[in-house]
């Protein structure tokens, strides 16, 4: 039997190999990865770039659910940040798409209104911010696992204005951790004007003074 | 018409049960009369020097020459192929397997079988036209005794003691040819082929050997005794035993392949 | 004659079994049936990859076989190695046992013994084996390296995209440069044509900027080649029998090097504006465009896993 099993791996051998991912994949994947990090990282001039060969990456497929990854994915970005657009091109998009994951995503970064549900990661987020209870947001934000998608969470609570200190905090340490200096600036704005409008001056000033250190 | 064609393969399939009965009744009997304390082992032994004079001595030095021939050339094409292959690991046991286990006793059974059995077949087959078996028996002597039981037992031993030679040879020549070639020295040769030899390496030649050997005697002994007593049916009787020797070859080859994958 | 025919019969019998014999105890004698053997043990938090059978081998000679294998009570695989008496001296107290699964050819157990002077080893001791997976090692330890390897190279081709702010300010640098080498393009752009002494400005300020950028991330992509060859083929690394696959790799990482070291001298030449300009922004491309084929070559060379799926942040 030993023996026998030698004869058929002698063949199996001279016959196996694997087939890698599409060179459209790959490369997307990796422009996508450095536009975020060059996008957080403030270095915008490369940001840029390597949004347009993400985006050129996806054209390739000519398949909509596939391309409209890339606007939607630049607006979520910009959203967990608060940059206010109204992702016009994701928008173009829409109507030429068939998968309701894109769709909901859509409304999850645009809508001014509450959404009652979502699928995906964001789902916990979405429920708690429905309710605006505040402390599971804050737990449903934590539970999000990578760093951008933790911005993003915690700038829709922010966004439907269900958040505290603790949520901002939360968003600036990712921030912080992964070195996206673009973020952490927006953060801190968002936490000084928190503490001045609950009135707690001193920590307005502090936070005043670290925005004032990165924007030297 | 339809029932006509019904008839034909009915009547194919009661003929050969027929014939699988009779043979499974003479294989019985073979065995009683090998096993009973009556059988005279004098009368035996003489036949069976004779036999294996015929089937091994006077075959042994075309068969030697044929086991060397083929030890090198086999050998050597296995050891490059392999070695083009990357897989010189392995090189012990597909030698092993390919050479001593498959090549050994088919090649040792066919050549047994091309002299033998058609001897043994044509033997059977004239004493039984000439009404010798009849006289024998009524002088009440027993043919299975005295002619059938030291044939069968001398092929048998012959393949036996020959596709082990044959293996034994093969693999010897085999050095020789990597040596040459190759560079493998003897020390390394014979720890390559040892360690890849098992106990039931050596079980399963065995019993391949066995089973062979018995059947390539057996079979044609019993076409012999079937043949109907005009001088013309002999060939046919030698043609049929000798279809069935095949055809038995390949079953017991095809059998214990299945019962190595199980 | 009857005589004769028995003689030679019988002669037949006597050889072929004398034969058969001798060939048995021969294959006994190699095989070390009837040598003494020590028995060592081993443990291992897994059975995978090991058989019974299985060859023990010191520096490339079998010189024992595995007998027995067990799951104990706690969860623990236990290993009997059979090891014929003249072998046994190989195995001391310092020896380790390593389970190598090389990428084609049957696993195996290798046995080094650092120090031959060390006491012998002994049958009651219990050693625990390591396990080396030789492709799946190298492609676990490689493929995050190759990634940032590869973000890298992807961020020095934007950075001398044709596109590129650094190539647009070489472009523009380049211009000036031809006004000004024009009789009268100093004096034109001393005499207040605005526009061209603004876009000097700007040119001549973003130009270190960029040049920095650029060489910190060609100095990034040295760091990452250095620590993927530290790992890949360093002496933790170093896996002999994937070694031949590697040795190509390393060859096209050195190139690359030696590559990388052109583009910093380059980029430093633009800085300090010793260079033509127009040669420069040549051999920048030619550079960058040798490096990522050399990259595309590597991953050919290597079977990663891609499987990279897009999905949303």
């Amino acid at each position: 039997m030993k023996k026998l099993s030698v004869l058929v791996t002698f063949f199996i051998i001279l016959s196996c190999s694997s087939t890698p991912a599409p060179s459209w994949q790959a490369n997307a994947h990796i422009q996508m990865e450095n536009y975020i990090e060059t996008f957080m990282s403030g270095k915008e001039n490369f940001a840029e770039t390597h949004y347009e060969r993400f985006y050129e990456n996806l054209l390739l497929t000519a398949d909509p659910d596939i391309i409209i990854k890339a606007p939607l994915t630049k607006c979520a970005i910009e959203f967990s940040i608060f940059i206010e657009s109204n992702c016009e091109s994701a928008a173009e998009l829409i109507p030429m798409t068939k998968d309701d994951e894109n769709r909901n995503y859509f409304r999850f970064i645009t809508s001014s209104r509450k959404l009652d549900t979502m699928t995906g990661k964001y789902r916990r987020v979405v429920e708690s911010v429905s309710k605006c209870d505040v402390e599971r947001t804050n737990r449903a934000i934590s539970r999000v696992e990578e760093g951008v998608s933790t911005l993003i969470a915690a700038s829709y609570a922010v966004r439907h204005n269900c958040y505290n200190e603790d949520t901002l905090l939360k968003a600036l340490s990712v921030a912080s951790e992964n070195g996206w200096i673009k973020a952490s600036g927006a953060y801190l704005e968002k936490l000084e004007s928190y503490y001045v409008s609950s009135g707690q001056s001193s920590k307005a000033d502090e936070v005043r003074k670290r925005i004032e250190l990165i924007s030297k | 018409m339809l029932r006509a064609k019904i008839e034909q393969v009915g009547g194919w399939a009661i003929e050969k049960w027929d014939f699988f009965k009779d043979f499974s009744i003479f294989v019985a009997r073979f065995f009683r009369v090998l096993f009973s304390k009556d059988t005279k082992k004098g009368v035996i032994l003489d036949v069976m020097v004779m036999q294996i004079y015929f089937t091994a001595v006077q075959l042994l030095a075309f068969f030697l020459m044929i086991s060397v021939i083929i030890g090198t050339v086999f050998i050597g094409v296995v050891l490059s192929t392999v070695k083009n292959l990357g897989l010189s690991e392995f090189l012990g046991d597909i030698i092993v397997v390919l050479v001593a286990l498959e090549m050994g006793p088919l090649i040792t059974v066919l050549l047994i079988a091309l002299r033998s059995s058609s001897a043994i077949n044509t033997e059977i087959a004239v004493m039984r036209v000439n009404g010798e078996i009849d006289s024998l028996i009524s002088y009440g002597i027993d043919e299975m005794s005295y002619l059938y039981i030291p044939r069968v037992i001398s092929v048998t031993l012959c393949v036996l003691v020959m596709s082990t030679l044959f293996s034994i040879i093969a693999l010897l020549s085999g050095f020789i040819f990597s040596f040459t070639i190759f560079d493998i020295s003897a020390a390394a040769y014979s720890e390559l082929i040892a360690n890849s030899i098992t106990l039931r390496d050596v079980g399963v030649l065995g019993i391949k050997s066995v089973l062979m050997g018995f059947f390539i005697s057996i079979i044609p002994i019993f076409y012999g005794t079937r043949t109907k007593r005009q001088f013309n049916m002999i060939p046919v009787s030698v043609l049929k035993g000798m279809m069935s020797v095949f055809s038995a070859i390949i079953i017991v080859e095809a059998l214990l392949l299945a019962l190595k994958l199980i | 004659m009857k005589g004769d025919i028995k003689f030679k019969v019988g002669l037949f019998l006597v050889l072929s079994f004398a034969m058969i014999i001798f060939s048995a105890i021969f294959v006994m004698v190699v095989k070390d049936v009837f040598t003494e053997h020590y028995y060592y043990n081993l443990s291992s938090d897994s059975g995978d990859g090991l058989t019974v059978g299985m060859s023990v081998q010191f520096s490339g000679f079998q010189v024992g076989r595995v007998e027995r294998i067990e799951l104990t009570e706690d969860g623990i695989v236990m290993i009997r190695l059979k090891i014929p008496s003249r072998h046994s001296k190989w195995f001391r107290k310092n020896s380790k046992f390593t389970l190598e699964k090389p990428f084609i050819g049957s696993p195996r157990i290798t046995v080094t013994t650092p120090n031959m002077q060390d006491e012998p080893l002994s049958e009651d001791e219990t050693i625990e084996i390591k396990t080396i997976d030789d492709i799946n090692e190298v492609i676990k330890k490689a493929q995050p390296i190759l990634e940032r390897f590869d973000s890298v190279a992807q961020n020095i081709e934007v950075m001398t995209d044709k596109e590129s702010k650094l190539n647009k300010a070489i472009e523009n640098a380049e211009k000036i440069m031809e006004d000004m080498a024009k009789s009268d393009g100093l004096l034109e752009m001393l005499t207040g044509d605005r526009q061209s002494a603004q876009a000097l400005i700007t040119t001549l300020r973003a130009l270190p900027e960029l040049v920095d950028e650029a060489k910190n991330t060609i100095s990034d992509l040295k760091v990452v080649i250095a620590e993927a060859k530290e790992q890949v083929f360093g002496e933790e690394g170093t896996v002999p029998s994937v070694n031949a696959l590697l040795s190509d790799v390393d060859l096209k990482f050195k190139e690359l090097d030696k590559l990388i070291e052109n583009l910093i001298e380059i980029s430093d030449d633009l800085k300090g504006g010793t260079k033509d300009i127009d040669v420069l922004r040549k051999e920048i491309d030619e550079a960058v465009s040798s490096a990522s084929s050399l990259i595309k070559d590597i991953r050919n060379n290597l079977p990663f896993e891609q499987k990279k799926e897009i999905k949303l942040p």
